[in-house]
């Protein structure tokens, strides 16, 4: 067992192969040599580290994916596996959260999940519906975007 | 996030809510990492990708300032059609002007026809029939660069490049500075792309301006791989190459990089003036190479050789001619040499030696992980006792190394040599305090050594010149062709 410390000084006991999933955690206690010590996760909040758990016990027998070049990243499809999918069914605070937990604490296929829920939320949107997804403000102004729209008019109904 | 739904409850008050709470806490650009924001984008396709340089300032100015979103023009989509048309007129317009064309489910490349104003452009010639048609025939006469690759090992393919070009006859390329043949380098020497003399001759005639040659994995039996009449020709890497003779390379050469070649090293460029980056690895005739080097190789301008992995070096006997030892040679011929790299056998009497290479910056010990904890200690004394050897002295492996940036104080190893052992070392090494990172990729640590090593003149510079090219091609183009690997590095 790994005690993990968040931020927010909640602390965990989890599984060391569940902890391992992290590159991090896992390096932390290799430097460390002693898996009973306590490991401090300065970045992480207590409910983004429960989430992030969470996930890591569900996927702890998954093979790690080996860091082998994938050159042909854009063929991958935006699928997400069906737990995954509910999984990631939180609020954009949450989610953006969980990225950068998974970001930070080195775990790529989670980083890969949170990464293609926010394509997802991209993915067939015109401009207007991405601005609104994400409350970003239209900083173009009118002629420009006149202009934007001229230019990539053949674009729009392929 | 409650507030977006109480915001959408209540019409009214939505555009105040979004304004003045969720303004920028949503915007995945302003929350997330940019490496982490420009992973989504590349997860989309490349329709999506416009939509998102629509949507604010920033969003345009992150998608459009991020190449491999626009060069990278991968045609395989699940939708393939309908995407080629628009990458089809993406390209017509004149923005992307790297491009790499790889291998697609669909035939149908005829909207590469009239493009002129591309300048680099990768290859998969097993997938690309008409786009070969057309190179040919002169269509992208802005050309810089050039760069075949074979995503799988077909004779018919190989063949085809150089049947095209010496039937059709097209014209001279005057804009081709650079032009890669990157075979499989993992085939067998039996197997390598087997080129008639004459051929290769009259496709280099092609290309009077060619700055850059790179050859990967061919075999071009002849005796007249005659480079020397093209004047321009500064950079010649040949790796894992089958000739008869070593081509001869011009006298303003500066770069030579021959590695797994079996060509015959007598035939070296002896009295090259220009030369400043010379290596010479895993040769099977290595006594001869490196005899060469002792007796009578004059580059008196050389800044940088790598004798490392050589089998002549591999046992822990010194090689002598005359009864002196290489080092001694190295360390008289070539005394404005600022970079050496060599073995991992590399002996305590040999580092002694390189002492008096008065301009010595750099001196790599490829392949680290065979250094033994004594040697490791003795190279970190040599390193600390020679104060003129400079701010830098690190070691490379391929995977495994350690950098020790001694103007920055920053050492990196990668995890094959425990922290605690590194550590040991570092309370010997004066100044030298911070283990900074361990378990980072080789990609990563070329990233940093261009952020922290200014010494190296520009990063392109620093990733031709060195055997790491030995695996990839040149850094422009793993820029634009591995958008995921080296963006993220």
């Amino acid at each position: 067992m790994v005690k993990l410390t968040s931020s927010d000084g909640e602390s965990f006991d989890v599984e060391k192969d569940v902890a391992e999933r992290s590159v991090l955690i896992k390096n932390m206690i290799e430097d460390v040599g002693d898996a009973s010590t306590e490991i401090p996760i300065p970045n992480v909040t207590a409910n983004v580290l429960k989430k992030v758990l969470e996930w890591c016990e569900h996927h702890k027998g998954d093979p790690i994916a080996a860091n082998e070049d994938d050159t042909d990243a854009r063929k991958k499809s935006t699928d997400i596996d069906e737990w995954d999918q509910k999984f990631m069914q939180v609020d954009q605070e949450m989610l953006f959260e969980i990225i950068l937990a998974a970001n930070y604490l080195d775990i790529k296929a989670l980083l890969e999940v949170g990464c293609k829920t926010v394509a997802n939320m991209i993915k067939g949107k015109t401009p207007e519906e991405i601005r609104r997804t994400f409350n970003i403000q239209n900083d173009f102004t009118p002629e420009e975007e006149a202009q934007i729209r001229r230019e990539n008019e053949w674009a729009e109904d392929r | 996030m409650a507030t977006l739904c109480d915001a959408s409850s209540m019409a009214g008050q939505r555009d105040l809510l979004i304004d003045h709470e969720n303004l920028t806490t949503s915007d995945p650009l302003a929350r997330l990492p940019s490496e982490v924001f420009a992973n989504i984008l590349l997860q989309l396709r490349f329709k999506d990708v416009l939509q998102c340089t629509k949507v604010c300032r920033k969003w345009q100015e992150f998608a459009e300032g991020y190449p491999p979103l626009w060069s990278y023009i991968n045609l395989r989509y699940d939708d393939g059609r309908e995407s080629d048309a628009t990458v089809s007129e993406y390209i017509h317009r004149g923005k992307g002007t790297h491009l790499c064309l790889s291998s697609s489910l669909s035939n149908d490349y005829r909207h590469i026809r009239g493009v002129r104003h591309i300048v680099a452009l990768k290859i998969d010639v097993c997938a690309f029939n008409y786009v070969m048609c057309d190179i040919t025939s002169g269509m992208f006469e802005k050309l810089r660069s050039l760069q075949f690759y074979f995503s799988q090992d077909s004779t018919i393919h190989k063949a085809m490049v150089f049947i095209i070009w010496t039937v059709t006859a097209p014209t001279s390329y005057h804009s081709l500075e650079m032009l890669s043949f990157e075979g499989d380098s993992t085939v067998r020497e039996w197997n390598r792309m087997l080129l008639e003399p004459w051929d290769f001759m009259k496709i280099m005639k092609l290309f009077p301006r060619l700055h850059t040659l790179y050859l990967c994995g061919l075999k071009i039996t002849s005796d007249c791989v005659n480079l020397e009449a093209m004047e321009e020709l500064r950079n010649v890497i040949l790796l894992n190459c089958t000739f008869s003779t070593m081509p001869t390379i011009p006298s303003t050469c500066s770069e030579l990089v021959v590695d797994r070649c079996n060509v015959f090293p007598h035939s070296l460029p002896y009295q090259n003036m220009e030369l400043s980056n010379v290596a010479l690895r895993n040769y099977p005739y290595n006594n001869v190479a490196l005899q060469a080097i002792c007796s009578h190789c004059k580059w008196s301008s050389l800044k940088k050789l790598d004798i490392s992995r050589n089998s002549a070096l591999k046992f822990s006997r010194p090689f002598t001619v005359a009864g002196k030892s290489l080092e001694f040679f190295i360390t008289d011929r070539f005394k404005c040499m600022e970079t050496l790299i060599v073995g991992s056998t590399v002996t305590d009497d040999a580092l002694s030696e390189f002492r008096k290479l008065r301009e010595l910056k750099y001196l790599v010990i490829q392949d680290a992980q065979q250094v033994t904890a004594r040697g490791f200690h003795n190279l970190l004394y040599f390193g600390r006792r020679c104060s003129r050897f400079g701010k830098l002295m690190y070691l490379i492996a391929l995977v495994k190394y350690i950098v020790v940036n001694m103007k920055t104080q920053k050492i990196m190893c990668s995890d094959h040599i425990s922290l605690a052992h590194l550590h040991y070392y570092l309370l010997e090494l004066d100044g030298v305090c911070r283990v900074v990172e361990s378990n980072v990729s080789v990609d990563e640590s070329i990233e940093s050594w261009m952020n922290d090593i200014e010494e190296f003149e520009t990063p392109e510079q620093f990733a031709v010149n060195t055997d790491l090219c030995a695996s990839t091609v040149i850094a422009d183009w793993q820029r634009f062709t591995q958008p995921i690997e080296l963006c993220f590095a």
